[in-house]
């Protein structure tokens, strides 16, 4: 435990090179979310832009030839893929937090555009979407480093935002009779049951994907 | 003898170069030195001893105990110095020791900043700014600061001025006083080696030619010298490295055989560099 705590450790160090564009991405996050009416608009910046944060160190990696260096420490291959992810969640709790604390301080100034339990299910949903996204991006950098593997980073975002837009067209051409009126009913009569879903299945993307990229590195020929 | 360092029968292939059988062993309180031509698998070799490479069989042993098996510990005890370094370079020198320092139950800061002070590194400089020679100091600084007792040296001099490279060969002497203690130090500069080297372990072509001490090696071969036309054609197969010139030719040859040269030709001892170089011009196959 103490080796992956002191991975993740090393993982902040090393994102020193990243650490203003880093924090310039939070405060315009900050500012946008306090400025904008809508509190979503902040949430989803951070599902897009977190993610990308997040490829970093897998860039300092191949940059500086950690990999190496890991190899020189005490310390298992699986306790670096371990280390990434634990690295993965931390930051995606931080950010949580960093949204939920703006949106309090903002609803003391205006009341937001939606109840607390909406914001419950709204960052459940972010939080699957966002270890999605993730679960997709780190197998593959793993395996391939970031140059070659950038390309591919950007695929489940596109794949979301591609269902999302054409959502409606499938529903019509498909023919389904869908009652999203029934269906957000169903969401807001069960919110605690639906956000522990939602966030649960997150954490099954980013175990399975683990799994999968402790089995690439385990291999890999650094 | 104990040995601190055990491979057998190490073998990893790749498309174009595979590393074949490859067995040597690095007694306690000794320096061995391994060399080889460019791509003769030294690297290749010492990547699997750290688990950078996956090997295909075989066995390595450190410390008496598997490398893979008991990984942890035995990497608390290797430190490591290879031809480049694998630091972010952003780092200043206090942010690399924040950085590595959790991963050693035996990190000594002070003797870190005393390294530091010895090599003339300044603490708040970034990696990026620093030397080649600086570098390579800093590495050993790193591999010194935690009470290793194996050092791995993947070619350090390389890019060193004469200086740096006496320096380091210093650190390594003064390393190798406690008998507890052993270096495994790759390089195709074998000038460094005659100085520090107790044991010669010689790789080419992905395979062991020669494990064994330093004097025996260079028993083992004379630097042969003649006239023009005084050798038959069986005599010359005899000779590794053979080139002629406008007088006369020169190449190595092993001293049991000398008896079957003509009584003109004359000969010397050897150093390093002749059998490295001779081995690699071609014509006879090195047994």
């Amino acid at each position: 435990m103490n080796r992956i705590l002191s991975f993740v450790k090393l993982d902040y160090a090393a994102l020193k090179p990243y650490i203003k564009s880093i924090y310039m991405f939070v405060v315009i996050v900050v500012f946008m979310g306090l400025v904008n009416d809508s509190i979503s608009l902040m949430f989803t910046m951070v599902m897009v832009g977190l993610p990308m944060i997040l490829t970093y160190p897998f860039a300092i990696s191949e940059k500086n030839n950690l990999d190496t260096l890991y190899s020189t420490l005490s310390l298992d291959r699986k306790d670096v893929v371990v280390g990434r992810y634990a690295f993965v969640l931390i930051n995606e709790i931080i950010a949580i937090l960093v949204l939920v604390i703006v949106a309090i301080i903002k609803s003391n100034f205006k009341p937001l555009d939606m109840s607390s339990e909406e914001l419950v299910l709204y960052v459940c949903i972010l939080s699957m979407f966002f270890s999605f996204i993730v679960s997709f991006q780190y197998p593959i950098l793993f395996k391939l480093g970031y140059s070659k593997a950038k390309l591919y980073t950007y695929i489940p975002m596109m794949i979301i935002f591609f269902l999302i837009g054409l959502f409606p067209s499938i529903v019509q051409r498909l023919n389904l009779n869908i009652d999203l009126e029934a269906v957000g009913h169903m969401i807001f009569t069960n919110l605690v049951p639906i956000s522990l879903l939602t966030f649960s299945l997150g954490i099954i993307f980013l175990v399975l994907s683990a799994l999968i990229s402790m089995k690439i590195y385990e291999k890999k020929d650094i | 003898m104990t040995n601190i360092l055990e491979l057998s029968n190490l073998t990893k292939k790749f498309d174009s170069f595979s590393l074949n059988n490859v067995s040597f062993s690095l007694p306690k309180g000794f320096i061995m030195g391994f060399i080889g031509h460019n791509g003769a698998g030294k690297t290749t070799t010492i990547k699997l001893i750290l688990d950078m490479l996956k090997k295909d069989s075989g066995s390595i042993k450190v410390f008496g105990k598997d490398n893979l098996i008991y990984k942890n510990e035995v990497m608390e005890r290797i430190g490591v110095v290879m031809d480049s370094t694998y630091f972010v370079e952003e780092w200043n020198l206090a942010d690399l020791e924040a950085s590595v320092s959790p991963f050693y139950k035996n990190w000594n800061s002070k003797k870190y900043n005393d390294l530091l002070d010895d090599f003339y590194l300044d603490k708040s400089k970034k990696i990026k700014e620093l030397s080649r020679g600086m570098k390579v100091k800093l590495m050993i600084a790193v591999a010194l600061s935690h009470d290793a007792d194996l050092l791995i040296l993947d070619e350090p001099t390389s890019g060193l001025d004469a200086v740096s490279r006496n320096e380091l060969m210093d650190i390594l002497s003064d390393f190798i006083t406690d008998e507890n203690k052993g270096v495994l130090f790759s390089t195709h500069i074998t000038t460094d080696l005659e100085r520090v080297a107790d044991f010669i372990t010689f790789i080419n072509k992905g395979e062991i030619v020669y494990s064994g001490t330093r004097e025996e090696l260079l028993e083992k071969y004379l630097v042969i010298k003649g006239g023009r036309g005084v050798l038959e054609p069986s005599q010359r197969e005899l000779i590794l490295g053979y080139r002629e010139h406008s007088v006369g030719f020169d190449g190595l040859i092993e001293a049991s055989m000398l008896r079957m040269m003509p009584e003109s030709v004359v000969y010397e001892p050897c150093n390093l560099d002749d059998i490295l170089v001779r081995t690699n011009m071609g014509g006879n196959s090195y047994e």
